[in-house]
């Protein structure tokens, strides 16, 4: 069965990167620019009942940052969709207030495909 | 990382603006080096280039871009201080980013591997030897990739115990032992529901089971330890190296019990050792967290960060065609021709509902012009790009000069059509240029005269009745007039007793061959002057205007249209006929004196003017559109140069000027010679714009034999 | 995902057939039908072949009715699909529900 994901992301090179990967990957890729927007296209996909398996997101956004976003989430019946945060090596104690929040795993970015689809397959049941 | 067109496409674009906006946040830091702001936006943009490079596959820019980052980062820590030095280089780094990406985009190679390393070397020496700390290091290549496996088979036994509240992470066990098993073989699983409560204690999102696993696998311990990456810092996991005991041969028996257990029974730890080390592995974790280079310091920072990200409200934007802008300004122009001859349609009809029909169609003609308004705001853009381009430039000539100067900008937000702002950018580049390279002196030269040492060059934009007034303005040492008035001599363009005003020495600046500065910049080269500054601004409508004080200052201002398609024309009537002559050709309008016509023939005239007979063209007879002949209403004769011809115009009235938008004619009407369009005036009624070479070569050609121009007659070929 | 896909359906012979996936997002459902259909003190069987998919939230609640309502009240796994018996095995569990 195709498995949804969301990727939240301001910048929009990385958003159309990891799309156009996860797409070739065989998932369906929903994008949102901040957690904001993310928050509104969760709202749209609770009210057509669509299942979502994986939320990718970055953490420094306008509107609304990665960290309130994940805390947002939580608060939803998506509480328990795994959240990978995009991060990168400057941005480490991101990782702890990320996972703090309740996301699932990160990913340092840049990366490549293969990372991204091996991040993704440690928080995603993919067989 | 392969990526689509798509994805290059906006990489592109998204580097343009990251790169546009370092440099902005460069050049305000320059003005003030503590601005955490800036600092913070600089960090950012490079950091969002680094990132996004690197997505779509160009490593180059992207380490390149991670290098300059990790300087960054040292002075966004306060590591390092804002100097001017610093933000030179970094202007510089900025521009060769710009220089990979500008290859890139014309799928060239990214740059020769020998000058990225030459620039590197740059970086680092400003990182300093032991710049590059462990967590800045180049990331990790991809492992599988690189890692010999490991011939031998290891044996390893694995503890996960994980928090009750694992599920709200939306993480699984399920997926770190599916990891796990692809890594090698289990030899054992044992699940251990020492845990689980009764079922009135149970909740269901909490997890109460653990694991213990024996695996047999070529992978080294790293490999395994990184199945666990997500979960190792906030849950109770250990990876044991049981190679051994299983060499010496296992008890198989041992499997089947508890991790602990065992543990105790193999006499290889106490039950209190065991509670101990469940102690610390917990204590590890939350050090290992603490240890991760958290300080309170960056932490704070970072929310202060978080905090600035939310309140900057960024203006959403979409790129848009020109031509697409285009068309709909076309559209809605014809619209209003339409409308127009609508109106003129229903102005004869006397039946019913004659009141409703005319005032919608007054309606529709405000709507229409109100949409026509707005499209063209499309095509407008703020200066505030081409400023900061000046003010990066001015402080780049100014640094090799060895001058010191400050720049104000004013009117940022001032709008200017896309054309007349890439028309009058190479003018106004040339004006920023004359006021480092002539008028901003040296620091000590300005001591002496009791200035600042510090030269202030000032843009100023703003609007002021339907024209955009640009001024660059500089307290130098003012344009030298005697200079002017000497080398005017030199060049025998004025007699030595001849008296000038300021105003008559100062346009000698826009005649070519007049430099006044001995020394001559890398940017402003030779041969290029300010004439060539007043032509390019002549042809998009614009003038520019000089005042200049001894010591106190130049200031150069730029008035220009605020869209290049309008056009300032002369309104004219001939024969109830509106016409529209574009000002530009026009050298005058004579009241029509009968006593100055001069037939030669029966049908040419020629008119006395400025001591020289000049053709009169006839529209009437000239334009084929179905005019009446000329009814002796004639009442002034407007003078035109079309630059190859001078001729008069005849006409019956001379109306208050226009400032119009041509609209071509062709998808209305058949193409009509000798008129360039139609536009709809301010009152609704459309007059005909005409194209003065079309009307020169219809009357020179066809009726007009006579030789009275100011050059040699010339042959007009046929086609 | 939050939307439900599973289902539960009973055939003749009254076993329970599950379909879907049996994740977290469908334990309220799945807690629901077990309160109901093992308080009647009735044995029951649950048909697992049609379930592609089973997480450990979802083995969890199972291992916890079976554990409070057994061997009073029996609660059967009569067939698994090969996806759960896979993932059974992976996690041992396959001896304590089946």
């Amino acid at each position: 069965m195709e498995k949804n994901i969301l990727i939240v992301e301001d910048s929009p090179t990385m958003r159309s990167s990891v799309s156009f990967c996860l797409r070739n990957a065989g998932y369906r890729v929903a994008e949102a620019i901040d957690g904001k927007d993310a928050l509104k296209k969760l709202q749209s996909m609770n009210d057509k009942s669509e299942p979502l398996s994986l939320i990718i997101t970055d953490i420094n956004m306008p509107q609304m940052d990665g960290i309130t976003f994940i805390s947002e989430v939580k608060e939803t019946d998506f509480k328990f969709v795994p959240i990978l945060v995009l991060t990168t090596e400057s941005e480490e104690s991101v990782i702890k207030k990320g996972r703090d929040a309740g996301a699932s795993g990160w990913l340092l970015k840049p990366f490549q495909p293969e990372q991204l689809l091996w991040a993704v397959k440690k928080v995603i049941w993919t067989k | 990382m392969i990526v689509d067109d798509e994805t290059l496409q906006i990489f592109f674009s998204e580097t343009e603006e990251l790169l546009k906006l370092a440099e902005e946040s460069l050049l305000s830091l320059e003005s003030s080096p503590q601005s955490v702001s800036d600092i913070e936006q600089l960090f950012r943009s490079v950091h969002t280039l680094k990132s996004g490079a690197g997505m779509v596959g160009y490593n180059r820019i992207s380490d390149y871009a991670h290098l300059v980052e990790s300087l960054l980062e040292r002075l966004r820590s306060g590591k390092l201080a804002v100097t001017n030095n610093l933000i030179t280089f970094l202007l510089d780094s900025i521009d060769f980013m710009r220089f990979m990406v500008d290859r890139v985009s014309k799928s060239e190679d990214e740059v020769d591997p020998e000058v990225l390393d030459k620039r590197k070397d740059q970086v680092r020496r400003y990182l300093g030897v032991d710049g590059i700390s462990s967590s800045e290091k180049e990331p990790d290549p991809v492992k599988a990739a690189t890692q010999e496996p490991a011939k031998e088979f290891s044996f390893y036994k694995i503890h996960l115990k994980f928090r009750r509240e694992l599920f709200y992470s939306g993480q699984d066990p399920l997926l770190i032992l599916l990891s796990l098993s692809e890594l090698g073989e289990f030899v054992q699983v044992v699940p251990d529901l020492s845990e689980f409560p009764d079922f009135e204690n149970f909740s269901m999102y909490d997890l109460y089971i653990s694991w213990q696993i024996i695996i047999k696998t070529e992978q080294s311990y790293e490999d395994i330890e990184d199945v666990f990456m997500f979960v190792i810092d906030d849950n109770d996991i250990w990876i044991e190296d049981i190679t051994n005991q299983y060499r010496e041969g296992i008890d198989i028996d041992l499997a089947e019990k508890k991790l602990g257990q065992v543990l105790v029974e193999k006499g290889k730890i106490t039950e209190e050792v065991l509670t101990d080390a469940l102690k610390k592995q917990k204590r590890l974790g939350d050090i290992l967290v603490e240890d991760g280079r958290i300080h309170t310091e960056d932490l704070e920072k970072a929310v202060a960060v978080q905090e600035e990200r939310r309140t900057v409200y960024r203006k959403t934007t979409i790129r848009v065609d020109v031509e697409k802008i285009d068309s709909l300004v076309n559209l809605g122009e014809e619209m209003g021709i339409g409308l127009a001859k609508v109106k003129t349609l229903f102005e004869k009809y006397t039946g019913p509902g004659q009141m409703e029909i005319s005032e919608e169609v007054e309606n529709l003609f405000k709507v229409n012009q109100d949409f026509q308004e707005r499209v063209q705001r499309v095509r407008m853009f703020s200066l505030e790009g081409t400023f900061h381009r000046f003010q990066r430039m001015a402080r780049d000539l100014a640094l090799q000069q060895n001058k010191q100067i400050k720049v104000i900008s004013a009117g940022l937000d001032t709008e200017l059509d896309k054309e007349v702002i890439e028309y009058s950018t190479d003018p106004l580049k040339h004006l920023v240029r004359n006021c480092i390279d002539h008028g901003i002196e040296s620091p000590k030269e300005r001591e002496a005269k009791g200035k600042p040492p510090t030269g202030i060059i000032k843009f100023e934009a703003y609007q002021r009745g339907g024209k955009i007034f640009i001024e660059i303005c500089d307290d130098g040492k003012g344009i030298d007039l005697k200079g002017i008035h000497r080398k005017a001599l030199e060049r025998g363009w004025i007699e030595p007793e001849q008296a000038l005003t300021e105003e008559a020495l100062l346009d000698f600046i826009f005649k070519p061959g007049l430099s006044t500065s001995s020394k001559v910049s890398e940017i402003s080269g030779r041969g290029v002057g300010m004439d060539v500054v007043r032509t390019q601004l002549n042809q998009i409508g614009g003038t520019i205007d000089i005042h200049t004080e001894k010591d106190k200052g130049t200031t150069f201002i730029l008035c220009l249209p605020l869209i290049s398609a309008f056009m300032e024309a002369l309104h004219v009537l001939v024969q109830d006929t509106s016409f529209l002559v574009p000002l530009q050709t026009v050298v005058g309008t004579e009241k029509f004196d009968k006593r100055l016509v001069k037939g030669i023939g029966a049908q040419e005239r020629l008119y006395r003017f400025r001591g020289d007979y000049i053709p009169l063209a006839d529209m009437t007879k000239i334009l084929h559109i179905g005019m009446p002949p000329t009814n002796g209403n004639t009442t002034a004769v407007v003078i035109v140069d079309t630059g190859k011809k001078v001729f008069g115009m005849p006409v019956d009235e001379v109306l208050d000027p226009q400032q119009i938008i041509v609209k071509t004619l062709e998808t209305n009407y058949r193409s009509v010679k000798g008129i360039a369009g139609a536009t709809i005036l301010g009152d609704g009624s459309v007059s005909l714009v005409l194209d003065l070479l079309g009307v020169e070569e219809i009357f020179f050609r066809n009726s007009f034999k006579g030789d009275a121009t100011h050059e040699s007659e010339e042959k007009v070929e046929q086609g | 995902m939050s939307a439900k896909n599973f289902s539960v359906k009973q055939d003749e012979q009254g076993i329970y057939h599950f379909e879907g996936e049996l994740s977290i997002h469908a334990l309220d459902h799945l807690k629901d039908f077990l309160d109901k259909s093992l308080k009647g003190g009735q044995e029951i069987a649950i048909s697992l072949a049609k379930v592609r998919f089973i997480d450990t939230a979802a083995l969890q609640l199972l291992i916890a009715f079976k554990k409070r309502f057994e061997p009073e009240v029996k609660l059967k796994i009569s067939e698994v699909s090969s996806e759960v018996e896979n993932i059974l095995s992976l996690c041992g569990l396959k001896t304590i529900l089946v």
